[in-house]
């Protein structure tokens, strides 16, 4: 919720189901989606297909400040946090945090963003299930008989309920990075890893630190978060061709497509990027997050009025005017009540531009990560200004009105990259942006 | 005018450390010359002596609470002065089975209404949540809804703690018994199953949404129509780091008003057991009451709690042109990683007493202008040692003397709601001029050396606290606040 002209970012990293951001990029390229039927523990949970992350323990083990990590202490949310947090490390060249000064250490933060840091549901409902009074059930009630909550909990460790305490990402995360400045774990709907990076950038502006490790992690394809999305309706439909379910701002979208993800940015004061020597990629021109009320808990949003809102108070924060704009990062859901409000506002705040500046969806390609959903639209948004490429819109075909006179690009071309804005809404009512303004 | 300028004049000799010489109030001045300041000053001092820079104060209008003691901030603070544990055995469940059978629990019931908007407000975190802040909100005479015209809706915003659901995972049982049958051997092979009949049932929703206790926030940002809202958490330290990003959002003129604060309700048939495995619970079953003893040679494990506390921040010439009732100033604000182990808190303290230095510093306070510690003061073994190194640390010489007291020796660990209750517990120490005490104070442990206030309140006055509060995984947050003239700027 800021306006700055000293803050660089000078790294990025990712998990997502299509790899590591290099694979990812890759994948986005060609067009390629990553989403996949689901297979082993992912069997049977709804909607039948998504974007899984591939990655295995090892992996994280081989990234920075991995070493000494103990993924068996992780959820599957600090799972995909540590291993965003840790492709950022290694891209901002930092192989060894541990062996910075304590000086550099207590300069830097971390904050990282989730939604919540989900449990293994079957291991905890395996709890209740045996918590549960035979009596009532045969009687067809369920009914908990407290003297067997220890027989429950026989199949747990004291690392099962620490590990699921929603700060878990960021306590991993402060570790492998050796940041002993800010560390925090903002919680929220899908807007939140946006939120996160502006919450860093206050705290650069405060002085806190002179370097931020930020971003957010989003377990999509987590059983919990499945399940909670499937009972509301938000889930793609069930037997759809996985690799063209993913439809993002498109009239033909069943509902949103689960995803992991994991990303993180690694931004620092200008004093900071130039005492170490290292070429930042791009400026943080402004960052805007809002609430707006919906008419339920899961949404919708009344109407477009507040996404318009946060559009033109992003701009006007940057000191951009809409036309300005050269890449536009969409959130996309896949879910008719949010896309076609999100439609409809960039069709207000950008009329005629949407012929000439690039619409950006990744969830096309990866389904929908959840709170790294804005971190991955950043990653994506800064690949551009390095590579000046636009990856080709994946499953946009039938767009929603207000996206009638939208550039469309359906192959891999090329685009001058200046100035880009990353928009995450979530249909709960938070709506996150952050300009980022090539270096 | 919102925007408070003044002049910040580095020279060290013109910051003795007391309120009135801090900082100078004038408007559209410059910097004279500087002398070399603490780190988490730069924002003030960037370009040291030339850069003219916006600070805007930060001030308490309003508070309030759901705590195991009480929901009225005076009755809480007479009920500590006296010594007074919340502390019995567990009534929301029968806990014959597990390891720690006591807690402190919100035993009274907490009005208000079923719904705000979409929001069900029957969950008992839900509850606490809006109980407290509608307390809050009242307290500081901006009565919702609708919301009073004193504070324009881009210039509100809440920024919560939020801990464990109230019902947690047990929640979800009624679910499993439809898909698994009779809950004998718990064998879950049958997890497919399970998905496909979660996934349509509409009762999962809101099962699971309350075991994501999400909606705390959603629901007081439509209580006080705020334009922002923000959930965090830091474990232990969740609600002073709530303070603290409250703060920031003030000072960063983003808001005007935010309600800040914690809320947390962990007293489950999971969540108890759960600790106990941690060996963070105590074990005196049989003795509530002398169950909580931090800083204590037979400390052996904290006494989980429950409850939510808010506070209404708010910038300070915002809340002088309301006519506001002012409690209390948010001097300083610190934090501090350890970066060091999950479960443990770094030895020597180093982190805890970087978060302690860094507030000071930000209050532009020595450490001889502090008056008292609310100390984080858990309970156990790791946690009170090192906390207490890290207060000598941090303070110095100035350490001995100091009251240190913990209130958690009274009312438990609250979690996420702890930091925001133990600043209250603060402002009213700082209004009352009394300290509480630390009780169950019976045998001196030779590592914890401090003046904890044993067992009986003091008078004393205070015009400076800091409270602190630190978590699992190493996150550490210390807030000062100070007296604020009386009551009014």
């Amino acid at each position: 919720m800021s306006a700055s002209s000293d803050l660089l970012v000078t790294a990025y990293g990712a998990v997502t189901g299509a790899g590591d951001e290099c694979e990812f990029r890759a994948a986005w390229l060609d067009g390629a989606s990553a989403v996949r039927p689901f297979e082993g523990n992912h069997e049977g949970l709804p909607p039948g297909y998504g974007a899984a992350v591939p990655w295995k323990h090892k992996e994280l083990r081989g990234l920075p400040g991995g070493r000494g990590m103990r993924p068996g202490t992780m959820t599957a949310s600090t799972f995909l946090a540590v291993g965003g947090v840790g492709r950022a490390l290694a891209n901002a060249g930092l192989e060894d945090p541990s062996s910075d000064s304590p000086e550099v250490a207590d300069r830097r933060g971390v904050y990282l963003g989730a939604y919540t840091n989900f449990p293994a549901l079957k291991k905890h409902l395996k709890l209740v299930h045996i918590m549960g009074s035979e009596a009532a059930a045969e009687a067809g009630e369920y009914q908990i008989d407290d003297a067997r909550i220890m027989d429950g909990m026989k199949g747990f460790t004291g690392f099962d309920f620490l590990k699921l305490m929603n700060n878990m990402p960021t306590a991993h995360g402060a570790i492998q990075a050796h940041g002993r400045g800010p560390a925090n774990t903002f919680l929220g709907y899908s807007s939140v890893g946006l939120q996160t990076i502006s919450r860093a950038c206050d705290g650069l502006r405060l002085g806190l630190a002179d370097q931020f490790v930020a971003g957010a992690c989003g377990p999509g394809t987590m059983e919990g978060l499945a399940l909670v999305h499937g009972a509301h309706g938000l889930l793609a439909a069930e037997g759809l061709e996985p690799s063209s379910a993913a439809r993002p701002l498109d009239r033909d979208a069943s509902g949103l497509v689960p995803g992991d993800g994991g990303a993180a940015l690694v931004i620092e004061t200008a004093a900071n990027v130039a005492q170490r020597g290292v070429r930042p990629i791009a400026r943080v021109a402004a960052c805007r997050d809002l609430f707006v009320a919906p008419t339920a808990p899961r949404g919708p949003l009344p109407d477009s009025s507040g996404i318009q809102r946060l559009l033109q108070q992003t701009l006007s924060l940057a000191g951009w005017k809409p036309q300005e704009v050269d890449y536009l990062s969409a959130t996309g859901l896949g879910v008719a009540t949010l896309d076609r409000l999100e439609a409809e506002a960039y069709g207000a705040v950008f009329g005629d531009h949407l012929g000439s500046l690039y619409l950006a969806v990744h969830t096309g390609v990866i389904g929908f990560t959840e709170a790294a959903h804005g971190p991955i639209g950043a990653v994506g948004a800064l690949q551009a200004m390095q590579d000046g490429k636009l990856p080709p819109q994946v499953n946009m075909d039938e767009l929603w009105p207000g996206l009638d006179g939208l550039q469309r690009v359906r192959e891999a071309s090329s685009g001058d990259v200046r100035k880009a804005l990353i928009v995450s809404l979530a249909p709960e009512g938070t709506l996150s942006a952050l300009a980022l303004e090539r270096s | 005018m919102h925007a408070c300028w003044q002049m910040i004049d580095c020279h060290a000799a013109l910051f003795p450390g007391g309120l009135a010489g801090r900082i100078r109030a004038l408007s559209a001045q410059v910097i004279i010359g500087c002398a070399a300041w603490a780190t988490s000053m730069s924002r003030y001092v960037a370009g040291c002596g030339k850069e003219l820079e916006m600070v805007r104060r930060v001030v308490v209008t309003g508070m309030g609470t759901v705590t195991p003691h009480s929901d009225q901030v005076d009755q809480l603070f007479a009920k500590l002065c006296a010594g007074e544990s919340a502390v019995r055995r567990i009534s929301l469940f029968d806990p014959s089975s597990v390891p720690c059978q006591i807690a402190a629990e919100v035993r009274y019931e907490v009005g208000g209404p079923d719904a705000i908007g979409p929001y069900d407000l029957r969950p008992r975190a839900m509850r606490f949540a809006h109980g407290a802040a509608s307390r809050a909100l009242a307290d500081a005479g901006l009565i919702a809804p609708p919301v009073d015209d004193f504070v324009a809706r881009s210039r509100r915003a809440v920024q919560l703690a939020v801990g464990v659901g109230s019902t947690a995972m047990e929640a979800l049982g009624p679910i499993t018994l439809g898909s698994w049958g009779l809950p004998d051997s718990g064998d879950a092979r049958d997890l497919p199953d399970f998905r496909r009949a979660a996934s349509k049932a509409h009762e999962t929703t809101a099962l699971l949404d309350e075991w994501f206790i999400d909606q705390a926030a959603p629901a007081l940002g439509m209580l006080f129509g705020a334009d922002t809202i923000c959930t965090a958490a830091s474990a232990c330290a969740s609600g002073s780091h709530s303070i603290l990003d409250a703060a920031h959002q003030i000072r960063l003129d983003h808001s005007d008003v935010v309600l800040c604060g914690g809320v947390c309700t962990p007293i489950t048939r999971s969540m108890m057991p759960g600790f106990a495995m941690l060996s963070a619970l105590t074990s005196r079953n049989d003795d509530p009451a002398a169950a909580s003893r931090p800083f204590d040679l037979d400390r052996d494990g904290f006494i989980m709690a429950e409850g939510a506390s808010m506070l209404i921040l708010e910038e300070l010439d915002h809340a002088i042109a309301r006519g506001a009732h002012i409690y209390a100033e948010v001097l300083g604000v610190g934090i501090a990683t350890d970066s060091y182990r999950l479960t443990d808190p770094e030895p020597t303290g180093r982190g805890m007493a970087a978060a302690m230095s860094r507030a000071l510093a930000d209050a532009r306070l020595s450490t001889g202008d502090v008056d008292y510690i609310n100390a984080h003061g858990t309970s156990t073994k790791l946690n009170d040692a090192a906390e207490t190194l890290a207060v000598k640390t941090a303070f110095g010489d100035d350490a001995k003397g100091l009251p240190v007291s913990s209130s958690k020796s009274m009312f438990g660990h609250l979690i996420h709601a702890a930091g925001v209750t133990e600043a209250i517990v603060c402002i009213k120490t700082i209004a009352e001029g009394v300290v509480t005490p630390t009780i169950n104070q019976e045998i001196s442990d030779p590592s914890c050396d401090l003046d904890y206030v044993p067992n009986v309140a003091r008078d004393h006055k205070v015009k400076v606290a800091l409270n602190n509060s630190f978590g699992f995984g190493g996150q550490n947050v210390s807030v000062v606040l100070g007296e604020m003239n009386g009551g009014r700027a």
